[in-house]
């Protein structure tokens, strides 16, 4: 029996395989592409953003909405400004956070009373009002530990993190009093869930030692505040050493790269029953695969993480380039409904 | 300087650099250089540790927030054995470390400092866009570029600079996120090199200038 996008998700998040693997793509830079506008008029208007994400949707069969705007919105929030451009996706301009005393007068913006907060929560109410099925919305909020990437410099960050504990913490109270905030107001405007984007979280980034000091606590501290489920994304970083920990904070799925020196088997192996595994296709790689490719790489991820349920296919990242010809994602929608049926045969 | 003795002070190092002990550091280098000279430490001992840090960072064993902090440490250490910033330079042209068009400066500032742990002298033009960049590498004369992206765009950005600079004798030496993600992308925007590591910016240049 053909199951709808809401029962698909849910079905495989609760470990039992559904009539096929769900997915979720996320190329949010298209929409605009297709009607022909500037990347800043659409990622500013959240009719716009509404009316792409349920383009992206009926386009390439997707089975959730990643109701989201653009990675720097939440440092626009406290002040930061925004860079655009024509080629890919808005960035985070220069640090707000410059010297010590920045983060000693840091408060966290009132949702309620910002524009830019205000405009995905807009989009959000129109994508709940206007989808056209049952597809969850998920929101997005960076975790206290990512957010000063963006607030202050990933260099002046990791100074801050080794060298001076008293204002590490005192931002992070003012990051974690925000994200609660945010998270919250996504959910009251009608998303489904929450994206916990936390890169620096990962091996990549932090070693785990100190993940278990920092992230971990943080995260194990306020994903049960979140008033619906949360995945946590690693934006295709490692999560291999620190999997068990993650899992252990109470998200439901984890947004994985298993590339490199790490392997979605294995991943897997330690999720299965657990949480949810999301990835793992490169989007970034993505640019040149022919339909054959992408068949051949959808078939190898299925096989390695499918079975059993407890997956969404999805990017690695969570944002696919616009440098990805559409061709490329209508080859990774089909060769997920060829391969995805349940039971998986691959 | 034994293979064996070289082994235990490259050991020490690289332990003491991720300790962030800086005392250790400095300790282990001034006690090689009272007997040595201060070029064959860099080469014997501080590349070598690099280089390890870089292959560990590479097998997803050490962060990029410790490779970074042991650039830093290796940086201040240079300034003690070269304390008027009199580096011997090492590299035959001169050598330049960019962003293109963002603010993430991250990956710049490890492969320059990286780059002062061999003993080059890299300029450090931080965040630049093309035109001030082609304007920059003309007056400086700057013969290896090593540019840093973190985001696809910027890197599909040098494809802009690579012809012109490239036809004027620069070697363009790239690394960064986009380009471990397709091991096609540094041919594409027209790269001489490109560096999966901070370390491998040191090997990269040493091929380039055909010392190694």
């Amino acid at each position: 029996m053909t199951m709808t996008s809401l029962e698909r998700i849910l079905t495989t998040i609760s470990h039992t395989e559904p009539d096929r693997v769900p997915l979720i793509l996320n190329p949010t830079m298209h929409p605009a592409r297709d009607m022909g506008i500037s990347l800043k008029k659409y990622f500013t208007s959240s009719e716009l953003v509404a009316q792409g994400l349920i383009s992206i949707h009926e386009k390439f069969g997707t089975d959730a909405y990643i109701g989201f705007h653009y990675t720097p919105v939440e440092y626009e929030a406290f002040g930061g400004d925004v860079i655009f451009r024509d080629d890919g996706p808005p960035n985070s301009g220069r640090p707000i956070i410059r010297e010590g005393k920045d983060i000693d007068s840091l408060t966290a913006p009132v949702v309620k009373e910002t524009d830019c907060l205000q405009m995905v929560l807009d989009m959000i109410k129109t994508l709940k009002k206007d989808s056209p099925d049952d597809a969850p919305i998920f929101g997005v909020a960076i975790s206290p530990l990512s957010l000063p990437v963006m607030q202050m410099g990933f260099e002046n960050y990791i100074k801050l993190i080794y060298s001076d504990e008293t204002r590490f913490n005192q931002l992070i109270e003012v990051n974690k009093q925000f994200f609660l905030d945010w998270a919250t107001a996504q959910m009251d405007a009608g998303a489904n869930g929450i994206i916990y984007y936390d890169p620096v979280s990962s091996p990549t980034i932090i070693p785990p030692e100190l993940y278990r000091k920092t992230g971990l606590l943080i995260a194990k501290e306020l994903i049960p505040k979140v008033p619906g489920p949360v995945v946590t994304g690693f934006a295709s970083a490692r999560t291999l050493a620190i999997l068990d920990n993650v899992i252990s904070t109470g998200t439901a799925g984890v947004a994985v790269w298993g590339g490199e020196n790490e392997n979605l088997s294995e991943i897997k192996q330690k999720c299965a029953g657990k949480v949810t595994v999301i990835g793992n296709l490169n989007g970034i790689e993505m640019r040149h695969w022919s339909r054959e490719k992408a068949f051949s790489v959808v078939k190898k991820v299925i096989s390695d993480a499918a079975p059993g349920g407890g997956f969404i296919l999805s990017d690695n990242h969570g944002e696919i380039p616009l440098q990805v010809p559409d061709e490329v994602l209508y080859a990774i929608r089909d060769a997920t409904y060829e391969y995805g049926r349940y039971p998986i045969s691959v | 300087m034994t293979a064996d003795f070289s082994k235990k002070r490259i050991d020490e190092l690289i332990s003491a650099l991720l300790y962030m002990d800086r005392l250790a550091v400095r300790e282990i280098l001034s006690k090689s250089t009272e007997n040595e000279d201060k070029l064959h430490v860099i080469d014997a001992i501080i590349v070598p540790a690099l280089e390890e840090i870089g292959r560990r960072w590479e097998e997803g064993t050490l962060a990029i927030s410790q490779v970074y902090m042991a650039g830093i440490i290796i940086e201040e250490a240079i300034g003690g054995l070269f304390p008027h910033n009199d580096l011997p330079g090492g590299a035959k042209g001169k050598i330049a470390t960019v962003v293109l068009e963002d603010y993430h400066m991250l990956g710049e500032r490890i492969v320059s400092v990286f780059l002062i742990g061999a003993g080059y002298s890299p300029i450090r033009y931080g965040r630049r866009d093309v035109a001030e960049l082609l304007s920059l590498i003309k007056k400086d004369e700057i013969k290896y570029l090593f540019i840093s992206t973190l985001m696809l765009p910027s890197a599909l950005k040098i494809r802009e600079i690579s012809p012109q600079i490239s036809s004027e004798g620069v070697k363009i030496i790239v690394g960064g996120a986009p380009f471990r993600f397709d091991p096609d992308l540094g041919r594409e925007v027209g790269a001489d090199r490109v560096c999966l590591t901070a370390s491998d910016a040191i090997t990269a240049l040493r091929e380039l200038e055909g010392i190694s």
